[in-house]
C-alpha cells in the first residue's frame, strides 16, 4: 500500500505527509493516497511535506480537503498497482460502489470537489464529480436544468433575450 | 416556438429542486474547461439547449471537445410528444422514427456547418437510428474528417451509411465502425491510429475490400467478413490485442504469405471457422511467438 517509489528508504512503515488546508487545518496523510494529486506528487517526490513542514493548500478548504483524501485513500492502492491490472472485480465492483455513494452529496460540495480536483490535478476525481453533474442534467429541458441547479429565475430581459436566442437556434429546440 | 409539452413539464419541475437559496448557480461559478468537462458528457443536442441557461452558457457549447450526435436524442423527444398526443405505443414508435429524421438532420447539419468550433473537436461519436436512411452521416463525416477537424482523436460511428470512400487523418487514435454500411473499396489512412473496431453487426458481410494504413496500431477487433482478410491482417500487423469475429476460411493467396504478428500477445477468435485441420489457428501459432493468451469461442471445428 505504500509507495516504494517515494523513497523513504526504511523499515517498511508507510510514509506520512502533512497537508494543511487553506483555513489552517493539518491533515496527516500516507504519501501513497497524497499522490494520487498529480501536483501533489511533484512536491512529495521531491521530499517535501514529511516531518513538521506540511504541504500548504491555499485554495482547499478543510471540509473540502478531508473529502477529497477519503477518495484519494481509497483509491490510492489501486493506483499503485498502475491501474491495478490484477485487481479483481470484487475490488472493481466495491471500487464502484464507493464512487456512487462518495458523490452523492449536496451539490455545493459536488463544486468544491471538482474545483480541488481540479487544482490539486486528480485526474479520477474530477472525471467523477463531472459525469455526476452531467447525470443530474441528462435529458432534462434547460428550464428544468435551471431549477435543478439553483440557477436564479430569469429577469425579464433575460426571458426575451431567451426567447429571442431559442427563436435564432430554432433548430436545436424542433 | 411551438412547444407547450415542455412548458408543462418545467412548471412541475420546480417543486422537486434540490438547491437552497444560498448556493445558487455555483456550478456557473466553475471555469470554462470544467464546464466543458460535464458538458462532453451530454448529447449534442443537449449540450447547444445550455446556451439558453445564462449569459455564462450562452457560448461555452461552441468550444466544447466532444460531440456526442445521436438519433436517439430525437426519437425519444419526438416519441414522448407523440404518445401525450394520441397514446398508441406501437404505431407510435415508427411514426416517431420516420419524423424525428427531418429534426435530427436539420439539427446537425447546423450544428457542424457554422455553428460549432469543429477544430477544437478530440472526440466525434455519430450514431444513426438503423431503421432510418442514414444518408446525411456521410456528408458529416466527409466534411468534419476531411475538412474541419484537425484535432479529432476518438471517432465512433453507429449504423451510418458511408457514402464515401476513405477516412484519412492525421490525429485520429481511435476508429470505430459499428453497424455502418460501406461499400465497394474503403481506406483507412491514419498514421496515429491505435485501435480500430469494425463491427459489422447486422450486415455480416461487407462485399468490398478494406485497405487500412496504421503503422501504429495495437488493437483491431473486426466482425465483419471482407475479401482479402490476410490482405488486410497484413495491413494490421503491428497489433498487440486482435479480435476477429465471424471468420469463415483464410486461404492466403498465393502472393501474400500470412504476416508475422511479432508482438501479438491477445488472440481472440470469436464464431469462427477452424475446420480444415486448424488451419488458421496454425498459421497464427506460427506467426505469433509472443502470443500470451488464446480465446476461442463458438468456433466451428
Amino acid at each position: 500500500m505504500a509507495a516504494p517509489e517515494s523513497g523513504d528508504g526504511n523499515n517498511g512503515a508507510a510514509r506520512m505527509v502533512t497537508l494543511i488546508s487553506s483555513d489552517n487545518t493539518r491533515f496527516e496523510v500516507e504519501a501513497a493516497a497524497a499522490s494520487l494529486s498529480q501536483t501533489l506528487q511533484l512536491t512529495i517526490l521531491d521530499g517535501g511535506g514529511g516531518g513538521g513542514d506540511g504541504i500548504p493548500l491555499p485554495n482547499v478548504d478543510s471540509a473540502t480537503l478531508s473529502k477529497v483524501l477519503e477518495y484519494c485513500i481509497k483509491h490510492a492502492p489501486a493506483a499503485a498497482n498502475g491501474g491495478a491490472p490484477n485487481a479483481t472485480a470484487v475490488d472493481r465492483a466495491e471500487l464502484e460502489r464507493f464512487d456512487n455513494e462518495f458523490v452523492n452529496i449536496d451539490q455545493s460540495v459536488l463544486y468544491s470537489l471538482i474545483m480541488a480536483a481540479h487544482n490539486l490535478e486528480i485526474e479520477g476525481l474530477q472525471s467523477l464529480v463531472a459525469k455526476k453533474v452531467a447525470d443530474m442534467i441528462k435529458g432534462k429541458s434547460p428550464m428544468e436544468i435551471r431549477r435543478t441547479l439553483g440557477f436564479p429565475d430569469p429577469t425579464p430581459e433575460e426571458q426575451a433575450e431567451m426567447n429571442a436566442h431559442m427563436l435564432e437556434y430554432g433548430w436545436a429546440y424542433e | 416556438m411551438e412547444s407547450p409539452a415542455k412548458k408543462s413539464r418545467v412548471n412541475d419541475a420546480g417543486a422537486s429542486s434540490s438547491s437552497s437559496a444560498g448556493d445558487q448557480d455555483r456550478l456557473s461559478a466553475l471555469p470554462d474547461c470544467l464546464l466543458h468537462e460535464i458538458m462532453s458528457r451530454l448529447k449534442a443536442r443537449q449540450v447547444v439547449q445550455t446556451c439558453v441557461l445564462s449569459t455564462r452558457w450562452r457560448h461555452l457549447w461552441r468550444s466544447v471537445a466532444c460531440l456526442d450526435v445521436d438519433q436517439e436524442e430525437f426519437t425519444e423527444v419526438e416519441r414522448m410528444r407523440m404518445r401525450m398526443r394520441d397514446g398508441k405505443m406501437a404505431w407510435t414508435i415508427n411514426k416517431a422514427e420516420a419524423s424525428c429524421w427531418e429534426n435530427f438532420e436539420d439539427f446537425t447539419d447546423h450544428l457542424l456547418t457554422n455553428n460549432i468550433a469543429i477544430a477544437a473537436l478530440d472526440t466525434f461519436r455519430l450514431r444513426v437510428g438503423n431503421r432510418s436512411r442514414g444518408k446525411g452521416a456521410a456528408r458529416w463525416i466527409r466534411y468534419g474528417i476531411n475538412s474541419g477537424c484537425k484535432n479529432l482523436e476518438d471517432l465512433q460511428m453507429e449504423g451510418c451509411k458511408c457514402r464515401f470512400h476513405e477516412i484519412t487523418s492525421d490525429t485520429l487514435k481511435n476508429l470505430t465502425m459499428k453497424g455502418c454500411v460501406l461499400r465497394g473499396r474503403f481506406t483507412i489512412t491514419t498514421l496515429k491510429l491505435k485501435s480500430l473496431v469494425i463491427d459489422g453487426s447486422g450486415s455480416r458481410r461487407y462485399p468490398g475490400q478494406l485497405l487500412v494504413t496504421a503503422p501504429s496500431a495495437a488493437y483491431l477487433l473486426l466482425a465483419v467478413s471482407v475479401y482479402r482478410k490476410v490482405k488486410l491482417l497484413s495491413s494490421m500487423s503491428t497489433v498487440t490485442t486482435l479480435e476477429l469475429s465471424g471468420f469463415k476460411r483464410m486461404v492466403p493467396l498465393l502472393s501474400i504469405a500470412f504476416p508475422e504478428f511479432k508482438n501479438l500477445r491477445t488472440l481472440t477468435l470469436d464464431n469462427c471457422d477452424l475446420s480444415n485441420d486448424f488451419q488458421m489457428l496454425g498459421n497464427f501459432f506460427r506467426a505469433s511467438p509472443n502470443l500470451e493468451k488464446l480465446t476461442l469461442r463458438l468456433c466451428k471445428v
